[in-house]
């Protein structure tokens, strides 16, 4: 995957598709039921076949991580070849902020990696906790909370991750 | 009844034959929202909410709505408008009008594939083209709703940044964004509601079914969330005291009503003595020993409302006395030497604004914003609601009465009567027919007295003789065909037909220039059918129901391409006149 459009594409299928689209709303739908504003018997099952998905939206994830270098490179050499011959001080800063831009995107891809591994392991503790007989639903809600939280932040990161690629 | 929603989605709207729509589901789960969708995928819910805040039916804004593995979607603007329109004054058979649409910004096209139809049924992949936030297909409909329904309000929901569209939603008449996944959206949809969302009185001070009345309570309700003075404009009997109510209950309703009471001190503008006003508003210090202190009308006020009926009415010199209060919060007893803090808010009312009220007393009445109540013929959809409300407030006087009914023959004379008294000359209506008739029960057009002029009522609008038809209209000029072409005529009929409606519409638009009703609040003229058709038809007894019937027979063929006035004026009469034939 060397093609930013089609990596953009693959990111915003996981941010807005997946992330915010469904996981946030069902995740929303099973604190409601726990909360007893509602009555349903299938916010869980719902929540639980959603979170089914992780594995293969990690492995989607890993690629798209995987792939920034060479979206990078890509975006580094243009950026290069775009800047001005340095002749006024007002080039030379352009010069300096455009570059200063790059090491940025490689930082906040190391932290989507961080709230990757915080999500993995609520999802983890989230599928254990709604599986779990008797369900205990004060400490359901408190890891579905928890859950909505980790996908907040994991939403977040990909958002700015999106935003340094394409400044 | 809870507030009516119309969500337009791609993902939400849509339809899949294999059981519910689990996203939808699961957002109506997020606002507590009922799905009050007809179609399959509602039906196949089994998601109750207990209690919930809307009841929301959902459009998917694409063809098609049902879509299979290998069916290309693709966005459909008429689909969505069409879903407005159904809901929206104006429409046949329309039960519960929209309070508010929620409209998608990116919505998925191009083909269903097996990996997109296997993440969400019945979802398009997509295209590069959904994602570009110049193009986003919500903005389209955002555009067509706001031309062709000015009045409904739209705001955006939707998962993407709001900072890619704030500056076009906003300039495309949307009220505000609420983040799909904001965990305070569903507070944020409820202040939405209350702040843009045209909804029944809950308060029940009024009857509310028409748009007109609607917008006049979404008013007062954004002007109540301050206490900054407030203008009520509206003629007499249209309810301005009972709107004053209406605004001090939800200030009321603002604040801890738990322990504390909020005052309220109506007062007849007309009846305040100039002599006797320092005394009757600031009250009196004793000087001697036998003196006692008087409160005065304002401080009795102390933390609630007043409402100064009639305006116009006020002596130039308690208008000054008043508007120092507004200005210095704060009141002098008479003689007393030191002046101390009052904490009221002022509501005035007036049926118009007249040369009697003074310039910079108005600025400082109407500084938190004007209301203005509707006339009794603008809202249509009230007369029988109130009539019936009066109906049975007459019989409940005396209880060893028949209970008088209103016939189908009664009803019609009082939707089609215009009401110069509004609200008040109604009531006064329907209980003289309920006190004169104690014995029958079916109450027949002859036990109604509608006649304005017995009761004292008379026209006061001036409609100018004849039309400036010179100015607008040169049909021998414009005409498309010229005697030579005589013989090329045959088939164009529709066209001369087509020619012929613009011109009328062109005759129209002069007449309803004409009667332009100016005010100072609205220097630019607010359009009024009735006298317009009055002028332009040259029957001063034409009823107002009839003057709409004609605009709409007149405009309905030219309904894509009206603009300005003529625009207006054909909204106005399908709002007055939503279920007439054409004849």
């Amino acid at each position: 995957m060397t093609d930013l459009g089609q990596w953009d594409r693959s990111r915003r299928e996981i941010t807005h598709s997946w992330l915010k689209n469904t996981l946030l709303l069902a995740i929303s739908r099973v604190e409601k039921q726990l909360t007893g504003e509602t009555k349903d018997d299938c916010a869980i099952s719902n929540l639980l076949h959603v979170l089914s998905y992780w594995p293969e939206v990690c492995e989607d994830l890993r690629a798209l991580l995987e792939a920034l270098p060479g979206i990078q490179m890509g975006l580094d050499e243009s950026i290069l070849s775009d800047l001005p011959m340095v002749h006024t001080d007002a080039d030379f800063a352009l010069k300096v902020t455009r570059l200063c831009a790059i090491p940025e995107s490689n930082a906040i891809s190391e932290s989507v990696e961080v709230k990757m591994a915080a999500f993995d392991l609520a999802v983890a503790r989230t599928k254990a906790s709604l599986t779990q007989e008797p369900q205990d639903s004060q400490s359901s809600l408190e890891t579905a909370r928890l859950l909505q939280t980790h996908t907040m932040q994991l939403s977040e990161a990909l958002s700015d991750l999106g935003r340094s690629v394409q400044r | 009844m809870r507030p009516r929603l119309l969500v337009i989605d791609d993902l939400f709207g849509r339809q899949s034959d294999d059981g519910p729509n689990r996203d939808r589901e699961n957002l109506c789960a997020h606002f507590l929202w009922k799905d009050v969708t007809r179609d399959a995928a509602a039906a196949a819910s089994s998601l109750q909410i207990k209690n919930p805040i809307a009841d929301v039916v959902f459009t998917r804004g694409q063809a098609p709505t049902l879509a299979k593995v290998g069916d290309i979607v693709e966005n459909d603007l008429e689909s969505a408008v069409q879903a407005a329109r159904k809901g929206w004054y104006g429409s046949e058979k329309l039960r519960s009008p929209w309070s508010l649409v929620l409209v998608d910004l990116s919505f998925s096209t191009g083909e269903v594939t097996e990996a997109s139809h296997r993440r969400a049924p019945g979802m398009a992949c997509g295209r590069d083209s959904d994602n570009d936030p110049s193009g986003y297909f919500g903005l389209a409909i955002l555009d067509a709703l706001h031309r062709r329904f000015p009045e409904l309000p739209v705001i955006i929901l939707s998962s993407k940044p709001r900072e890619e569209v704030s500056v076009e939603f906003s300039k495309r008449g949307a009220l505000g964004f609420i983040a799909r996944d904001d965990p305070k959206g569903p507070e944020l949809l409820r202040a939405a509601i209350a702040t843009h969302g045209l909804i029944p009185d809950e308060t029940s001070h009024f009857i509310a079914e028409s748009l007109s009345m609607r917008i006049a309570l979404r008013d007062a309700r954004r002007l109540a969330k301050n206490e900054e003075p407030i203008l009520i404009l509206g003629e007499r009997g249209t309810g301005k005291e009972v709107l004053a109510r209406y605004l001090h209950q939800i200030r009321t309703e603002q604040v801890n009503t738990n322990t504390t009471r909020r005052p309220w001190v109506a007062i007849n503008s007309a009846g305040l003595n100039p002599n006797l006003v320092p005394a009757e508003l600031f009250g009196v210090e004793g000087r001697a020993a036998n003196q006692v202190d008087r409160e005065g009308i304002i401080e009795s006020a102390q933390g609630g409302d007043i409402f100064l009926d009639e305006i116009s009415d006020m002596a130039p010199k308690v208008q000054g006395a008043i508007m120092r209060v507004i200005e210095t919060k704060e009141v002098t007893r008479v003689g007393g030497s030191k002046p101390f803090p009052v904490d009221v808010c002022f509501i005035g009312a007036t049926q118009s604004i007249t040369a009697s009220l003074r310039p910079e007393f108005l600025d400082r009445l109407r500084s938190g914003g004007t209301v203005t109540m509707p006339r009794l013929v603008e809202r249509r959809e009230d007369i029988l609601p109130l009539a019936e409300l009066f109906l049975t407030e007459a019989d409940a006087l005396d209880p060893s009465n028949r209970k008088h009914i209103l016939t189908d023959s009664a009803k019609e004379a009082l939707i089609h009567y215009s009401w110069p008294g509004n609200v008040r000359e109604l009531r006064s209506a329907i209980y003289e027919a309920v006190t004169r008739n104690p014995g029958v029960e079916h109450l027949h057009p002859s036990h109604i007295r509608l006649e304005s002029e017995s009761r004292g009522y008379s026209e006061v609008r001036q409609v100018p003789e004849k039309i400036n038809a010179h100015e607008s209209i040169s049909p021998d000029s414009e005409a498309p065909f010229s005697a030579s072409e005589v013989g090329k005529w045959a088939g164009l009929l529709p066209q001369i037909e087509q020619e012929h409606y613009r011109l009328v519409a062109r005759y129209l638009e002069a007449a309803l220039k004409a009667t332009l009703r100016r005010t100072p609040l609205n220097p630019e003229g607010q359009v009024q059918i009735h006298p317009a058709m009055k002028l332009a038809t040259g029957t001063q007894h034409l009823s107002a129901s009839k003057a709409a019937d004609i605009i709409k027979r007149c405009l309905k063929p030219l309904e894509g391409e009206l603009s300005g006035s003529l625009l207006e004026a054909y909204e106005i009469a399908c709002r007055l006149r939503p279920k007439s034939v054409n004849k």
